[in-house]
């Protein structure tokens, strides 16, 4: 319980745990791929998957006890892993990792290596549901979980990678037709089809999600309201409305249009996979709305864009 | 002045100062401390004793203790495994007047910087004491001096025999920059015709570093007009004198004519018929003139138009984010700069 010799002064020698440290801290980088396509997981085929060449990636913190400051890693020639073999008549659903271990830390070797964790093969098992899926340990990184539907012989594989400096994109409608949604009273359908984005929570950092689009009611009583609402859904697949993230307008003719523009900030109640898309209703008066093109074109009705933030909200900061 | 030899090569070794200088401008971070809901938080300990939380935090070299500008120097990552009981001890008021003082960490360092030893500590700044000090006018406090991240301020009150009795302030950067969001939880709040309103509940007070960056978003939700058409818009204000007056918060100098950020009509007076007004933008408190101020509170505004009620409404009423970025905020964007 006391303050250590800070780094860096000229006449003291570090450990390296006080360099991982210190870079973990300086960065604002955190355990995850650093670039898009780094240690990404893809099916080979014959039962091997392969992760990708050249990548560089920062190893889970938490080999042996505590924290023990941000690893690094390169995977300089690419490499593959075997996946166990289909079950006869049922689905299984494993996960890609990359462990450390550090002598210095309770581990049998000074090493990184690439896991396959076999699930439990399940009946129903999906990547949603998570049925019969291993428990991925502290030390590891989850890279990518791997489905392989009964008897095989081919995985899907989805991306479950962490992203170093933050998870981030955005969804758009690229469909040709317009989507009409009859009145549905004050909840409707939380779903627009083809505007969903996927993101990979980690390290508990918050998330600005924004989005632009443009309605219209088609038919019905004058004045009538369109209105929105963003959602989430885990791998549990329930429905959550994203806090503070209503917005309504007024129109009053078939002719008026209505724009939502808007942005928040929200932070996932835990790391993990989240679905974000947005809803739309008429609340009333009317009995279909439409979200039209924005520009004339086919594409871009409706965009959202997604933010993973490098900095954590401060609980200390929210009162006067 | 000669260009320095750069770092890192394979041949070259390089004095702890460059390494200092290195970390602090690769990486997104600012001084200050490293998890804000727990790093390095003071509390009153026993007689006038105060205790520290553990954590990790980054000080800047020199004497740009509190600020972005760390131009000519580095910064040292210092970092306390454990809560610290006892870590310093305050003086004990003085007999008639009230005071200010401010706990820091401090680096010593024996070869860039004076000091008897290699090492972090603690350190209690004590003020002069002076009729009238609070924590807002900070009337009498000290200069913060070198290689110091300040942590709190102290109101000492005439008299004080224990730290109980006395009042903290948080006063720590964040070295990722603040971030918080904030909301009317609960309750509509019905508001008098074109009346400028404080929004119930959205008052925060932020620490931030000198010519940071502020982006921030706000979405409001109203309706139930008494005449219509009606407008309503939605802004978000500071202060820095705690309250007394308030500017808006705007992508522009405290100047600009518009302060307000996003609105929308209501055209009936149907209880149905709901708005919500957003807008998110950025702001640069320097360009506010707050260069050097770097402690404020902030809140959330509405008002109205042509002679209508509003409330805020439902069961997400408002809410508005607030997101120091760990970079400066240049005059680039400015035609006169």
């Amino acid at each position: 319980m006391t303050l250590l010799i800070p780094e860096f002064q000229h006449a003291t020698n570090y450990p390296k745990l006080r360099v991982r440290e210190a870079y973990e801290h300086a960065g604002g980088a955190k355990t995850g791929a650093c670039g898009i396509d780094d240690f990404k997981v893809a099916w080979q085929g014959g039962g091997v998957a392969t992760v990708s060449a050249g990548g560089f990636l920062f190893p889970s913190s938490k080999v042996g006890t505590g924290n023990n400051g941000l690893y690094h890693i390169e995977n300089g020639t690419g490499t593959t892993v075997t996946i166990t073999a289909a079950h006869a008549t049922l689905p299984r659903l494993d996960k890609v990792t990359l462990r450390m271990s550090d002598t210095s830390h309770g581990g049998a070797s000074d090493t990184a290596t690439l896991q396959v964790l076999t699930g439990t093969p399940t009946s129903g098992a999906t990547f949603l549901n998570q049925s019969g899926a291993p428990t991925v340990p502290a030390t590891d990184v989850l890279l990518a979980d791997s489905l392989m539907p009964a008897a095989g012989p081919t995985a899907t594989i989805y991306d479950r990678r962490p992203m170093a400096y933050g998870d981030t994109g955005r969804a758009a409608v690229a469909a040709s037709v317009d989507y009409t949604y009859t009145n549905a009273a004050t909840t409707g359908s939380p779903s627009f089809p083809g505007v969903e984005f996927r993101l990979e929570a980690s390290g508990g950092k918050p998330v600005i999600v924004n989005m632009w689009a443009r309605g219209q009611v088609l038919t019905g009583t004058f004045p009538a309201v369109i209105a929105t609402r963003m959602y989430y859904r885990t791998s549990a697949g329930v429905n959550t409305a994203l806090p503070g993230s209503d917005y309504q307008l007024a129109v009053g003719s078939t002719t008026d249009i209505a724009f939502f523009v808007y942005e928040l900030m929200w932070t996932p109640p835990a790391d993990g996979t989240y679905y974000i898309y947005p809803g739309f209703w008429v609340t009333s008066g009317a009995t279909s709305v439409r979200i039209m093109n924005v520009d004339g074109s086919a594409a871009g009705r409706i965009t959202i864009g997604v933010h993973e933030l490098r900095q954590p909200l401060s609980t200390r900061r929210g009162t006067a | 002045m000669a260009l320095l030899t750069p770092e890192f090569f394979q041949t070259q070794s390089y004095s702890a100062k460059r390494w200092r200088a290195a970390v602090a401008r690769y990486g997104a971070v600012l001084p200050g401390v490293w998890e804000p809901s727990t790093d390095f938080l003071v509390t009153a300990g026993t007689g006038m004793n105060v205790n520290i939380t553990g954590g990790a935090a980054w000080i800047a070299e020199g004497t740009n203790t509190d600020a972005a500008n760390f131009v000519l120097g580095g910064m040292y990552h210092v970092e306390n495994d454990a809560t610290t009981t006892g870590a310093v001890a305050l003086a004990t008021g003085h007999a008639t007047l009230p005071r200010i003082d401010q706990i820091a960490i401090e680096v010593e360092d024996t070869f860039d910087w004076a000091g008897s030893v290699d090492r972090a500590k603690y350190v209690v700044v004590a003020g002069t004491a002076t009729s009238g000090a609070t924590l807002d006018n900070r009337t009498g406090a000290a200069s913060l001096g070198t290689n110091r991240l300040r942590l709190a301020d102290v109101l000492v009150p005439a008299g004080a025999g224990s730290a109980a009795a006395c009042t903290f302030r948080d006063r720590r950067l964040h070295a990722r920059g603040c971030a918080f969001v904030k909301d009317l939880s609960s309750g509509n709040q019905v508001v008098a015709t074109s009346a400028t309103t404080e929004i119930n509940g959205t008052r925060a007070r932020v620490e931030v570093h000198d010519r940071t960056m502020i982006r921030f978003g706000i979405l409001g939700r109203y309706g139930t007009p008494s005449a219509v058409p009606s407008v309503g818009y939605v802004g978000l204000q500071y202060s820095t004198d705690s309250g007394t007056t308030w500017n808006y918060m705007t992508s522009l100098p405290a100047a600009a004519t518009n302060p307000w950020l996003g609105g929308q009509t209501i055209a009936s007076t149907s209880a149905n018929l709901e708005r919500a007004a957003s807008a998110h933008t950025v702001w640069v408190p320097a360009l506010a003139n707050l260069t050097g101020v770097r402690s404020f509170l902030v809140r959330a505004m509405f008002s109205v138009t042509n002679g209508t009620t509003w409330r805020m409404n439902g069961t997400q009423r408002v809410r508005y984010y607030f997101q120091e970025l760990p970079q400066h905020g240049y005059f680039h964007g400015m035609a006169s700069g």
